[in-house]
């Protein structure tokens, strides 16, 4: 490969790079911390800020090894369960640590209080 | 069917073929991620790299086992890296050697600034030892994934392991996910070959090139295709590597 040829395809690989980066900047901000919100979301399904925080942590831990997290708020509340579910067995996980991350995301969805 | 194509399909049909069963999927093939196997996981990977100069040169093989041990802690057992080379006074298929890899990961790339991993891969065959050890760095932006590895090894080799190699290596990838299942992206190498540690004799090559991955149930395939830019005379102008995993 020649030198002309060789900085257009560097020039190229950059440009992509920075553009794609720009377009991922929207989505830049990490799940949210459990805050009084995500609690009281959480009370339909009789789940405590313990749980939503061991589910968050599970969440970015297990997730990540397959593919990007999503915006949480990308599903709804009745999404998520079943997404979760079929992702599961892949990312080894068990019936609790699944239940704890559906509840998390059940809780993340929706960033304004969830009716009782 | 032309000589190169010929080979990398055949290429492939030895990695595809005994993997019957396998999972966590790599974004990329020359780079690794910070984040590690869950608990308990066990996948199988097979890698399958072909080299071209002037047509089909060689293919390397590896099977690796890869075990979650906890949260941050993943090892893995290549039970056989081996390749099967063109060249006439050396023609056929070598086992080349067998490896252990541990990876300890430090910090996430979505929660903290930077996602960290440190690596550690000892490999040992007939009169050849071979240590790389690397620094993984992650940031994941969104459903884009940026990734930088700094690779040191070391090499000894023939009788009494008496000649000694050494290679500073640094990739530099990012892959975007344009849909769950799959993710494109690029891949660049920039590799200082040491000869007997001398820095006077050093070389540089740098490879560029792009890549793409597809997530299935339970297992992913992903490939790079990368170009030399620096024209070294007895390096690869091209290489093309495959991963396929599957979780058990």
């Amino acid at each position: 490969m020649n030198t002309g040829s060789c900085s257009r395809w560097v020039g190229c690989v950059v440009s992509t790079l920075v553009i794609l980066f720009i377009a991922s900047c929207a989505n830049l901000a990490p799940p949210p911390e459990v805050s009084p919100v995500l609690i009281s979301n959480a009370r339909p399904d009789h789940v405590d800020a313990a749980q939503l925080q061991e589910g968050r942590r599970l969440f970015l831990a297990h997730c990540l090894e397959c593919h990007t997290l999503p915006r949480v708020t990308k599903y709804n509340r009745e999404q998520w369960p079943h997404l979760v579910s079929r992702m599961a067995g892949r990312a080894n996980l068990s019936a609790s640590d699944q239940k704890a991350i559906t509840f998390y995301l059940r809780a993340s969805s929706s960033t304004t209080i969830v009716p009782r | 069917m032309r000589q190169p194509v010929k080979h990398t399909f055949w290429a492939l049909c030895a990695v595809l073929l005994p993997s019957i069963c396998f999972a966590g999927a790599r974004h990329f093939t020359f780079i690794y991620e910070a984040p590690t196997s869950p608990p308990g996981s066990l996948e199988i990977e097979s890698y399958a790299t072909t080299r071209f100069s002037d047509g089909f040169t060689d293919a390397n093989f590896r099977h690796e086992l890869e075990i979650g041990i906890t949260e941050h802690f993943q090892a893995s057992i290549y039970l056989a890296n081996w390749d099967y080379t063109r060249a006439r006074e050396n023609r056929g298929a070598h086992y080349d050697s067998s490896s252990l890899e541990l990876i300890y990961n430090l910090t996430n790339p979505v929660a903290d600034p930077i996602g960290i991993s440190l690596y550690q891969e000892i490999s040992a065959g007939r009169r050849f030892l071979e240590s790389e050890t690397k620094l993984i760095a992650q940031k994941n932006v969104g459903p884009l994934i940026l990734a930088y590895n700094l690779t040191l090894e070391a090499e000894w080799a023939e009788e009494s392991l008496r000649e000694h190699n050494g290679e500073i290596q640094q990739a530099l990838g990012a892959s975007y996910e344009v849909s769950p299942r799959i993710s494109v992206g690029a891949e660049m190498l920039h590799e200082i070959i040491l000869p007997h540690w001398h820095s006077s004799e050093a070389e540089n090559n740098f490879f560029v090139g792009p890549n793409v991955s597809y997530r299935g149930n339970g297992w992913f395939v992903t490939v790079t295709a990368l170009a030399q830019t620096t024209g070294t005379e007895g390096e690869a102008d091209y290489q093309v590597r495959l991963i396929f995993g599957v979780s058990l």
